[in-house]
């Protein structure tokens, strides 16, 4: 599970699977990416776009919503106006369109597995890059509505057992999508909060099993967004200056138990590294320092002043001003399909 | 069967869980009968979450409070000293359930399920301590004297 990003992509290599993840750790850590190697990137990532839309894990594979989601966050990530310009918007709405479903899931590929993972890929590059129509994702709440099981949490499938990855997937997709009251908060809310471990400080995927640095993210991620939809909708009860997990428990899971002595994080002690969770616990890290709620901020950073990363926006997992950059860029693009320019 | 031989297998909970839904549904005949099976299998091991999941999962069409026996099964592991927050916690969706219904003994019971949430918060499930401070806060809100 803990390599879902790459496990059951076929002969799709993962190139940019590893490009997005890179590019944000390198973010998260206060690196600059210079403009040389900004443009080289991107014009990596226009070799994996596919003509008829949507990026696959390499130059000339085919498209899979994975690398299309991870192709976007970097693109974005990078920011620059060549990087805006490698995706072809038309395409891409179309190759969304094509991967959709009758009851509004996503499979991840032409011919491949349908899970949750799919819909919260499509609703990321949807959003980010401003191409959704209402036909895109009808249905689609009302799928993964269908996947919260009775713990809280979501699964990958209807009936399948909650687990971290797919739950930030689940309720992420339906925040994006507007329809967060569909599913049971509470119930997700503390099936998440328990999520985290008493003794480790981190977090597991699922009831009863181990912990593992990348649910950092997946786990304590899903707590701000949480946070957010409660704040509208009017939660007195909320806290004005934490998140409702053990912020520095988690840092100290982070710091202490995930950092590989060459550099680079990893899932527990003893595990190897890798750049999917060397990004997803940093991802986490970057969660647990910060806490924000409308004008409210609070900064709980563990150890050194300088363990301080970069803000995230936690349901895209991007830079702040990445996301913000970006929606200010292809907002002001009109739809492809539709003749006035959106607003 | 594999939840006799590993009662922790969260995915064995999840799979009973599903052939119930896809068979025979939540009847009250099944209902009680998995109501029991999962209490049994809770005595065995109260601080596994799996099977407090479970039972919170196929109790959910139905008033907790009103389950009978079920405030009797869990004062009876209280009292003999089993402090699981996942005890505690159940406990407390008892407690608001019974509020929820417009019991007359609110106050009391408004009482007894915010001090949990803050025992919870300072003893018994520290790290999830700014969680059960909100619940406490949410409980309040919600049926204290200021809500009326």
């Amino acid at each position: 599970m803990n390599a879902w990003m790459q496990a059951d992509l076929g002969c799709v290599k993962g190139y940019i699977l590893c490009c997005s993840w890179i590019l944000h750790s390198l973010y998260l850590l206060g690196e600059q990416v210079s403009e040389e190697q900004a443009s080289r990137v991107a014009k990596f990532l226009k070799r994996c776009q596919h003509p008829d839309g949507g990026f696959g894990g390499g130059p000339g594979q085919c498209p899979h919503l994975a690398p299309t989601f991870a192709a976007v966050n970097a693109l974005c990530t990078l920011g620059t106006q060549e990087a805006y310009d490698v995706i072809d918007r038309s395409s891409l709405q179309k190759f969304l369109i094509k991967m959709r479903q009758p009851d509004g899931s996503f499979q991840m590929h032409e011919g491949g597995e349908v899970d949750i993972r799919g819909t919260y890929c499509a609703a990321v590059a949807a959003q980010l890059t401003n191409v959704q129509t209402p036909e895109m994702f009808d249905g689609s709440a009302e799928w993964i509505a269908g996947c919260q099981t009775y713990e809280g949490g979501f699964s990958g499938m209807p009936g399948l057992e909650a687990h971290g990855g797919y739950s930030f997937c689940g309720f992420g997709a339906l925040v994006i999508l507007g329809r967060e009251r569909l599913c049971d908060i509470d119930g997700l809310l503390r099936w998440t909060v328990n999520r985290q471990m008493k003794f480790e400080g981190g977090f597991q995927g699922r009831t009863n099993k181990l912990v593992d640095g990348c649910y950092s993210f997946w786990q304590a991620g899903v707590l701000p967004c949480i946070h957010r939809v409660l704040s509208m909708q009017g939660d007195k009860a909320l806290g004005a200056d934490k998140w409702m997990f053990d912020q520095g428990a988690l840092q100290e899971y982070v710091l202490i138990c995930c950092q590989h002595f060459g550099g680079g994080l990893i899932d527990k002690p003893g595990k190897a590294r890798d750049h999917y969770h060397t990004c997803y616990t940093l991802s986490g890290l970057s969660v647990a320092q910060h806490f924000t709620s409308g004008s409210l901020s609070n900064e709980c950073v563990l150890g050194h002043p300088n363990n301080e990363l970069r803000r995230i926006h936690p349901l895209y997992n991007i830079g702040l001003k990445a996301a913000l950059d970006a929606n200010k860029h292809f907002t002001s693009l009109p739809v492809p399909g539709k003749d006035e320019p959106t607003k | 069967m594999l939840l006799l031989k590993d009662l922790r297998n969260n995915s064995a909970w999840n799979q009973r869980y599903t052939v119930i839904i896809n068979t025979t549904k939540f009847t009250d005949e099944v209902m009680d009968r998995e109501t029991k099976f999962s209490q049994e299998m809770i005595k065995k091991a109260p601080n596994n979450e799996s099977a407090w999941n479970y039972l919170r999962g196929v109790l959910a069409e139905k008033d907790l409070h009103s389950y009978p026996g079920m405030m009797e099964f869990c004062e009876k592991l209280y009292d003999n000293e089993i402090k699981s927050p996942h005890l505690l916690g159940f406990m407390i969706d008892v407690y608001d359930s019974m509020l929820e219904s417009g019991d007359s003994n609110k106050e009391n019971i408004l009482k007894k399920a915010t001090e949990m949430c803050v025992s919870l918060a300072q003893n018994f499930d520290v790290i999830r301590k700014e969680y059960w401070l909100y619940e406490s806060r949410r409980l309040a809100l919600k049926y204290g004297t200021a809500a009326e």
